[in-house]
């Protein structure tokens, strides 16, 4: 489904090779895996050198597949992302109640994407877990899914709840312990 | 589009002390229990905590029995006084309760701000206006360091 280029490298890092490796890419997004350092991620085709370069300071460093997605894939990633940004952008940060953080217009259009963004919130609620903190997504996933993973006594404590819900994704297929599959026609 | 600052959003803010750094693992409501390690909210949909004998809505009477349940009555005011620990519940102008803050030793209060920092600042009017509403219920508990004392 995914045609794969996996590059190796040393340090330093020849920066031709990642531009080569960037300018070919034909689809707007690639995921990045390297484990090691910077984890998986979806970055634009524009950021990936970036992306690569900074995981190349890594000292762990050394493989980096690159995975190029289906067209389906990459304007669903487009789509999330950006409402993402804007839902993440927009509000003020000031409010305590999660009624006034999801009711985002930019949220529930993430919300009315369906079944197909499932895969996509759950990747970016692993990265926010792994470089950050987790984001209010359990809503969404829940709004969705019609299903809550959270056991009663981790509820509210954000870390075990972005947990419980990549626990459900990774039993789904929807992703595993360490790379996205991307697997929008599974049904849970 | 950038945060507005606390000045902007608070303009009877006054002097103001940041005590945290920026987190979403604890909320207000949680904070002024004293908790910061959970979100603590009542929304109807049960993903984030709330006790379970407290109803799920944000008037000021559920709110009132929340911190009931923690041990605290309704005072008429935020004075300091000796051996009471002080919240305070903020409530917009449809009566939905948007904001706690918990009175410090001093007698200054402490407030959880959202998903950003905690801060100190003077008195409860300090964030009174249109995005917590007014300071409209005070509660206080016997301060429990020095009731275990």
């Amino acid at each position: 489904m995914y045609p794969r280029l996996e590059t190796k490298w040393a340090n330093p890092v020849n920066e031709n090779v990642l531009r080569a490796v960037s300018q070919e890419s034909q689809e707007s997004f690639v995921t990045i895996n390297d484990p090691d350092s910077i984890g998986d991620m979806l970055v634009s085709a524009n950021a990936v050198l970036d992306k690569m370069l900074i995981a190349a300071n890594g000292a762990n460093y050394s493989l980096v597949t690159v995975t190029f997605p289906v067209l389906g894939w990459a304007e669903n990633w487009t789509k999330f992302h950006e409402l993402a940004t804007k839902w993440k952008q927009d509000r003020s940060g000031i409010s305590s109640r999660i009624q006034n953080i999801v009711s985002d217009p930019n949220y529930l259009q993430i919300i009315g994407m369906g079944p197909d963004v499932v895969p996509l919130i759950l990747l970016q609620l692993r990265n926010e877990l792994k470089y950050s903190e987790p984001d209010h997504w359990f809503v969404a996933l829940r709004s969705i899914t019609g299903e809550n993973p959270v056991p009663a006594a981790s509820r509210g404590n954000l870390v075990e709840m972005a947990k419980s819900w990549i626990e459900w994704g990774v039993e789904r297929g929807l992703l595993d312990a360490e790379n996205f599959r991307g697997a929008f026609s599974k049904s849970w | 589009m950038t945060q507005k600052t606390f000045e902007e959003l608070f303009p009877n803010l006054g002097n103001w002390k940041k005590t945290s750094n920026a987190t979403n693992a604890y909320n207000c409501v949680a904070f002024a229990a004293s908790e910061d390690s959970r979100w603590w909210d009542c929304a109807p949909f049960d993903d984030y905590y709330w006790p379970e004998n407290v109803p799920r809505d944000d008037t000021l009477a559920t709110f009132i029995e929340l911190y009931k349940a923690l041990g605290y009555q309704v005072c008429p005011d935020g004075s300091l006084e000796q051996g009471c620990e002080k919240i305070v519940i903020y409530a917009n102008r449809l009566g939905i309760v948007e904001h706690v803050a918990r009175q410090l030793p001093n007698g200054s209060w402490t407030s959880k701000i959202g998903e950003r920092e905690d801060i100190m600042h003077e008195t409860p009017d300090s964030l009174a206006g249109d995005e917590y509403g007014q300071p409209i219920c005070f509660m206080s508990r016997p301060n429990r360091q020095e009731a275990a004392v």
